[in-house]
């Protein structure tokens, strides 16, 4: 490496790049990229495999991802004099509110429900976060996306991640409260299953912010339109309340929310130390992925005009 | 691969066209839907660029001239793939490097560092490249005591510092230059200069759009007239700049003796 860098001083630090290094021709139509030889294939990748090689390419510069992610994590916290301390407070309050009304007052019958409402508040914070920024990600960012060329997709995928890295810390709290209620935990290698369902839900963002972000450019209502979606969606996902409690016709409704598997499944898990729910979660998986699978081809429609726009 | 202008050429260009639609209502999914998107009336499409064709070669320093609003930053965002044809299509490879208006491509949060390592990531340049090229960019830009502070603090000469500065040192195979020659005081642009030409004569291409006619014939080896969005000449610098001078000049006069015939 060192005689590298030397070789390249002496070479003076105007040589360009050999070609070669960066091989193939790239080519843009009215269809979309192509990547190949001399001759433009007329025929763009589609939409799963241009995500694909966006997350390779994502790979390829993990450092710029993870500066966005970071960046946009300390700018979310810089400006507040308790920092990241309001990350915590803000379930915490909830939950204590919450917790106050539902058994105090509403006498639900849900044993240890402040841990209860705890999964369900971090799951749905997430998803909220996620969406919200999500859809603003490529107005926010309008200086990078327009001036600079790299796959886009991965502006609303750093949105999604640095909230699941805020996601990851809030979930010390479920942890420190094993303190306070013992008798809500229950120990077993089911935990270990834990990552692929927050995995399930961050495919499902990833569609989600996909086609948002996208379609927020062209059209500017579509985050007034999710902002309202989002409040209709947090009462019909089981955060207060768990499926069973629900009657049977709305349960089937209920599946259909990639969040209802999470959340019952995270609960299942964490709580009674149960194997998830096969059928709930393999539903929600595939929920997850044909929103994932749509929301990529959503963003790959509107990617091309997403510059003429901003 | 065959034959040898294929592998001399980094830019290919084949009836490439950019059509804008000016829209008189901001688009509203509601509307969209309720109308299905037969808004009549309401938008108009003018092409921008229409039916453009050209070669750029390894080395080469092209130069692109035409009037205000002829199409000419349009062909360079083609070029540097922000934004995509309507028709035709444009080829490019190697590293591309953008040099466009003050502060383009930078995020006010972050620092300086922060800005010139999210640049070269995605260039796509390794860590250990990057390591070597950041202290140059940070000495060539002047900007040692400035550079761990978020680029919103920046002054615009500083941030057109950093802009030149970075689009130089990643040593890209393809420099695209947007009316930004003129950056900080003279001793700075004679540096720009200096190293553009060091750039040149490394075999980079590089494509300059500009106004000042004399400064394109001095740098480049070819130029491009773009006229209303059509390529009316590309060649020889000082063939094809006198065409568009003594064009400009018939286009002024036209426009001194409509202002007299106006005048009392």
């Amino acid at each position: 490496m060192s005689a590298g860098a030397l070789q390249e001083d002496g070479g003076g630090d105007a040589t360009p790049a050999p070609l070669s290094e960066t091989g193939s021709w790239i080519h843009r139509t009215a269809l979309g990229v192509s990547v190949g030889s001399v001759v433009p294939g007329h025929k763009p990748d589609p939409a799963p495999l241009a995500f694909f090689r966006a997350l390779r390419q994502g790979w390829q510069v993990r450092r710029t991802l993870w500066l966005l992610v970071q960046r946009d994590f300390k700018v979310r916290y810089r400006a507040q004099a308790l920092g990241l301390l309001w990350s915590f407070a803000n379930p915490l309050v909830m939950m204590a509110i919450l917790s106050i009304v539902f058994v105090k007052v509403m006498k639900v019958p849900v044993p240890h429900f402040p841990v209860f409402l705890l999964i369900g508040q971090l799951l749905w914070q997430f998803l909220n976060n996620s969406v919200t920024a999500g859809t603003a990600s490529l107005i926010d960012n309008t200086q990078i996306v327009k001036r600079t060329v790299y796959p886009r997709q991965l502006v609303p995928i750093a949105a999604v991640l640095s909230h699941l890295l805020n996601f990851v810390m809030e979930c010390l709290m479920l942890v420190a409260f094993v303190v306070v209620f013992p008798d809500a935990y229950r120990l077993s290698p089911w935990l270990l299953f834990l990552p692929i369902i927050v995995g399930i839900q961050v495919v499902f963002l990833f569609g989600v912010t996909m086609a948002t972000s996208a379609l927020n450019v062209v059209y500017r209502d579509i985050f007034y339109l999710v902002t309202s979606v989002l409040l209709v969606l947090f009462w019909l996902t089981p955060v207060v309340y768990s499926t069973d409690m629900v009657p049977p016709w709305l349960q089937t409704i209920l599946a259909a929310n990639p969040l209802t598997g999470v959340i019952t499944s995270a609960r299942e898990i964490i709580m009674h130390g149960r194997a998830p729910n096969p059928r709930l979660l393999g539903t929600a998986a595939a929920a997850a992925l044909a929103v994932f699978l749509a929301g990529a081809a959503v963003f790959r429609k509107y990617d091309r005009v997403v510059s003429d726009y901003l | 691969m065959t034959d040898g202008s294929d592998s001399t050429a980094v830019v290919r260009a084949r009836g490439l066209g950019k059509r804008y639609q000016r829209l008189h209502q901001k688009p509203m999914l509601f509307r969209d839907l309720v109308t299905l998107g037969r808004r009549r009336g309401t938008r108009e499409d003018f092409w921008a660029l229409r039916d453009v064709s050209f070669d750029l070669n390894r080395g080469e320093t092209v130069g692109v001239v035409g009037a205000n609003g002829s199409g000419k930053s349009t062909l360079l965002t083609l070029v540097a793939g922000t934004s995509f044809p309507s028709e035709g299509s444009v080829s490019v490879r190697g590293r591309i490097s953008l040099l466009l208006e003050l502060g383009a491509g930078f995020h006010g949060d972050m620092t300086g560092i922060e800005n010139i390592m999210v640049n070269a990531a995605i260039l796509g340049i390794r860590a250990a490249e990057i390591r070597t090229s950041v202290e140059e960019i940070v000495a060539f830009a002047e900007l040692e005591k400035a550079i761990d502070t978020p680029v919103r603090f920046f002054s615009s000469g500083m941030l057109a510092r950093l802009g030149f500065a970075i689009a130089v040192h990643l040593r890209p195979n393809l420099l695209l230059v947007d009316e930004v020659l003129a950056v900080g005081d003279a001793a700075f642009q004679a540096k720009c200069m200096r190293h553009i030409q060091r750039l040149r004569d490394s075999d980079a291409t590089i494509l300059v759009v500009s106004h000042a006619v004399e400064t394109v014939r001095q740098m480049c080896n070819r130029v491009m007239w773009i006229q209303e969005g059509s390529l009316r000449a590309i060649g020889d610098p000082s063939t094809v700049l006198d065409a568009y001078l003594a064009d400009q000049a018939v286009v002024e006069a036209r426009a001194a003796a409509r202002m007299n015939r106006s005048a009392p």
